[in-house]
């Protein structure tokens, strides 16, 4: 390994480990990278990071989540740094810190499970917007504790995660149906309560997922049921956007721009969405179940203490 | 006795001249003939004198017997002019009580609330109590700030015809007691005041002389006068010229109030001259905004520390927080300070607390001065900085923003993104009455070149219509429970965004933040001047603030409604006089009142029954109206403010 490469790391984890959600690859790519490069100083240790996230989140098309973790490892780094006063005892204590983190981000899927099981009752009708690892754990978890509850799920366009729920939760034998995403609206009153993972959770609360989230979430507040986002800390970011076009997007989110190519796919526009604060009931976080304001909370202890 | 009598009759006459030109106005007439044929008098006075000590000596009296006697009479004549007074003074206050109960008026709603009209009372107590320091006492009648002896009667009538010029009235030295209660209050206080402030206790002549050369005295002096003129009633008790007591007893009804201008007074020693200064500033509004008010403040108290000395048996860490105490007593009275100043204060006070009692006193002082500029410096400039950084992020190329009001963080905001980043933004002002700050606002804008679109309140609808993309707001303060407290308006304008879902983000800095919860802006909030919402000055607002305009206009009305009293009682005097006051100013003020009465309608609200006026400055506005709360700390939403409290609670 002569030349190091921040993101074919970064992929190479994700493909290795189908487990693993994208800010651990990051963190777990950024301690790899402090292994082999080395760096003699702080300051050079530091400056290291940041160029390899930047060089990261750009070479990445959704940056939203591998945001977070480069965030947590950064804040994690900084926070460190002054503690020790050798540098070597420094550095062998970030290295295994770091993968002690990545360990610990895997097993928060298993404690979000054991808190947001409270939240299924015998007898639910539950909506999945997209495939989310922490919601399938979740609904995998109530399905072991012997509550019985059937499954709504999305189709997810234009990604097809729900396909992809729609067969693990066939295998579970849990009761599933599976819908186009349009059909929500027809069906919303039927459900009893929405589940939905998130790429990343804005500073105010809201959410950044798969994209027909907010649509789901306006339809759920509007039938007043509750919209529940399942997801580990870790995918906490500070960002603060005001609605969907404040989010870091490959192109515009309407592209008006004549086809020259004979795609047969006509399909264009945005793969992620925002989710304001004020369509979400709870979070349901390895903290425990937050409100969408304490989520602030926690970013602001964590960013500054 | 029948001598004493003889020899005290000129002179009580000659005072009682003066008396009656403040109080009776019966007698005015009377005074003016009195006065007119002083010098006569005096002359015969002195005739009368030297004739008296001639028999004395031919009666075998030495002259150190009939100077103690006349140190005795002297003496007696005192103690009799100041039971006089007194009474008279009763008996005024009896007759202006009733009428006050009609004419002060407070709504009941914010009756919890200082008015402008106290604070205003309030201060011209404290500041001619600091500027004669010697002469101010508190006795048993209430307060008594006789601010120029007695020494000085003999030649007020000089200091009358000598102030005229000041422009505070027209009338000439002979008829000096016949305008009465209208001219004559108003050069007192200044004459009073301007001597005192140049601090000469006995000369007139070369006080006035002094007075008129240096401006600086007479800008306070004049500024003096109008605050009692503003004050409503006033009067002025020549001997002891004494202009607070009435003042005082009309503007404060509560007890509470008086005792705590007494207890200011009892301070008054300890105030430093600096922090007078800041405190007249403030209180006519020459410096506004919670963020100025707020670097304002530490500035001077860099001077306070800077000339602080620690008193013997005392450590300065104990007792540099009490004396400061004393100095913020003061500005509280200006204006209810700000959740800027507040917040500066205490963590100040923190600061003082943390010296160590064994550091010497100059050490001590200089790490404090340094301190202070360093938090304005954190706090506030770098704060700044960094919000400016942040909510850049926010604006894009060709966006329309609109603010509200005047502040000095989005001016800066708007000025870097318009030339620095170079970003194609049109800004639309919205301003309201009776402030227009954001005249300032758009100015500022308009010079650098920034496309600025400017509007009232009012036409908030039409505004919305035309393609805004973000609401940008300042901040008074935010509270705990993420209430945003700013210029009354603000809410309206929250609101009429969020319903067109338009963002609205508020930019402020921590140190706005405050511990406070409030539900509604009555429970706290700052009234000012109901008659700021009388009078539309369309010439200059700003100006008004000052409240010049109205001052003049009032003191016109007064004057007026006394010469007609003049009139009734005594047709042909009063019929001259009152043509010899009808100055060229008179004139010029008679036609803009005519002009006004068209406008103004509700010009005699005072008297109107079943009529109040508010004129709130603040209002607040609830959280779910405001997307987002951009600090130093980053942007966060409302409801993050009390995280940030508890979390900096050291330092912020």
């Amino acid at each position: 390994m002569s030349e190091f490469n921040i993101t074919e790391t970064y992929l190479r984890f994700l493909e290795e480990d189908t487990e693993m959600t994208m800010p651990i690859a990051a963190i777990e790519a950024l301690v790899t990278l402090l292994r082999i490069k080395t760096p003699e100083t702080a300051a050079e240790m530091i400056n290291t990071i940041k160029s390899s996230t930047e060089e990261l989140i750009k070479s990445i098309p959704n940056s939203v989540s591998l945001r977070a973790g480069c965030d947590i490892f950064m804040r994690f780094v900084l926070r460190n740094l002054h503690l020790y006063g050798d540098w070597e005892n420094c550095k062998q204590h970030l290295i295994e810190n770091g993968q002690l983190f990545v360990s610990r981000a895997k097993k928060s899927r298993n404690k979000i499970a054991e808190i947001g099981v409270d939240f299924i009752s015998d007898d639910d009708i539950i909506l999945v917007h997209g495939y989310s690892r922490a919601v399938f754990s979740l609904l995998n978890h109530a399905a072991n504790k012997f509550i019985r509850f059937r499954c709504v799920v999305t189709e997810s366009r234009p990604s097809k995660q729900g396909n992809q729920l729609y067969s693990l939760l066939e295998q579970k034998g849990i009761p599933v149906t599976l819908i186009v995403d349009s059909a929500v609206g027809a069906v919303i009153d039927k459900v009893d309560k929405v589940f939905v993972g998130a790429e990343g959770v804005a500073e105010s609360g809201g959410i950044i997922n798969l994209v027909g989230t907010y649509s789901v979430g306006v339809l759920a507040h509007n039938a007043r049921k509750p919209f529940y986002v399942v997801t580990e800390s870790h995918k906490f970011v500070r960002m603060f956007p005001l609605s969907s076009d404040d989010l870091p997007m490959a192109g515009p989110p309407l592209d008006f721009t004549r086809r020259t190519d004979d795609v047969e796919d006509a399909l264009r526009g945005p793969t992620i969405d925002y989710t304001a604060q004020e369509y979400i009931t709870a979070l349901i976080t390895d903290l425990g179940v937050l409100t969408p304001s304490a989520v602030s909370e926690e970013l602001i202890k964590m960013w500054y203490d | 006795m029948s001598e004493s009598e003889a020899k005290s009759g000129p002179t009580t006459l000659s005072s009682k001249a003066k008396q009656a030109a403040t109080a009776a106005t019966g007698a005015a007439a009377n005074g003016e003939k009195k006065l007119t044929n002083k010098e006569l008098k005096e002359l015969k006075k002195q005739e009368k004198a030297a004739k008296r000590a001639a028999m004395k000596q031919a009666n075998g009296m030495s002259i150190e017997q009939q100077q103690q006697q006349a140190q005795m009479k002297k003496e007696k004549k005192q103690s009799q002019r100041e039971q006089q007074q007194k009474r008279e003074q009763k008996l005024k206050n009896a007759s202006k009580k009733k009428q006050n109960e009609r004419s002060v008026k407070k709504s009941t709603l914010f009756g919890h609330l200082e008015t402008t009209e106290e604070r205003r009372a309030t201060i011209l107590a404290l500041t001619s109590a600091v500027s004669s320091p010697k002469t101010s006492r508190i006795t048993a009648a209430g307060l008594m700030i006789p601010v120029v002896a007695s020494a000085l009667s003999g030649s007020n009538v000089l200091t009358a015809s000598s102030l005229t010029p000041m422009g505070s009235s027209t009338a000439s030295a002979p008829a000096a007691a016949v305008p009465a209660s209208a001219t004559a209050p108003t050069i007192a206080p200044s004459t009073v005041l301007s001597a005192a402030s140049t601090s000469t206790s006995t000369n007139t002549s070369t006080a006035i002389q002094q007075e008129i050369s240096s401006s600086s005295a007479s800008d306070v002096a004049k500024t003096l006068a109008s605050i009692s003129l503003e004050a409503g009633e006033f009067s002025v008790i020549p001997g002891i010229s004494s202009v607070i007591p009435t003042v005082l007893e009309q503007s404060f009804d509560s007890s509470s109030l008086v005792s705590s201008v007494k207890e200011l007074l009892l301070n008054k020693d300890l105030i430093h001259p600096s922090i007078l200064l800041l405190t007249s500033h403030l209180a006519h509004y020459k410096i506004v905004g919670s963020i100025p008010r707020c670097i304002a403040m530490l500035e001077v108290f860099q001077i306070v520390i800077k000339d602080y000395q620690t008193p013997k048996g005392t450590t300065l860490s104990r007792n540099l927080t009490s004396y400061l105490s004393h100095q913020i007593d003061l500005l509280k009275k200006a204006r209810p300070l700000s959740v800027t100043m507040g917040n500066a204060i205490r963590w100040l006070k923190q600061e003082i607390s943390l010296i160590d009692p064994s550091t010497p006193d100059k050490a001590a002082k200089k790490d404090l001065c340094e301190k202070i500029g360093q938090f304005a410096k954190e706090k506030i400039e770098l704060a700044d900085q960094l919000i400016i950084d942040n909510a850049s992020t926010q604006i894009e190329n060709s966006t329309t923003i609109v603010t509200y009001g005047s502040s000095k963080v989005l001016a800066e905001l708007l000025l870097h993104n318009a030339i620095s980043l170079r970003k194609d933004i049109k800004v639309i002002v919205v301003d309201s009455r009776p402030l227009f700050e954001g005249r300032k606002m758009a100015e500022t804008l308009r010079n650098a070149g920034v496309n600025v679109m400017y509007a009232l309140i009012t036409s908030l609808d039409t505004i919305f219509n035309m393609d805004v993309d973000y609401v940008f707001l300042g901040a008074h303060s935010i509270l705990s429970n993420g209430f945003l407290y700013s210029r009354a308006g603000t809410a309206m304008l929250a609101m009429t965004a969020k319903r067109r879902n338009i963002p609205v983000l508020v930019c402020c800095e921590s140190l706005k933040f405050s511990q406070r919860v409030q539900l509604d802006s009555v429970t706290f909030n700052e009234l000012a001047d109901p008659n700021d919402l009388v009078n539309i000055d369309y010439e200059n607002p700003v100006e008004r603030r000052g409240n010049k305009g109205a001052l003049l206009k009032q003191f016109i009305k007064e004057r007026r409604s006394e010469k007609k009293k003049l009139d009734l009682e005594n047709k042909p005097k009063g019929n001259k006089t009152g043509s010899k006051n009808g100055s060229v100013e008179e004139n010029k003020d008679t036609s803009n009142e005519g002009d006004s009465n068209d406008k103004n309608i509700l010009d005699g609200w005072q008297e109107l029954p079943s009529l109040n006026i508010v004129n709130v400055l603040y209002d607040l506005t609830p959280p779910e109206y405001i997307k987002k709360v951009i600090t130093e700390f980053g942007a966060l939403p409302p409801s993050s403010v009390p995280v940030i409290l508890r979390e900096y609670k050291g330092s912020a």
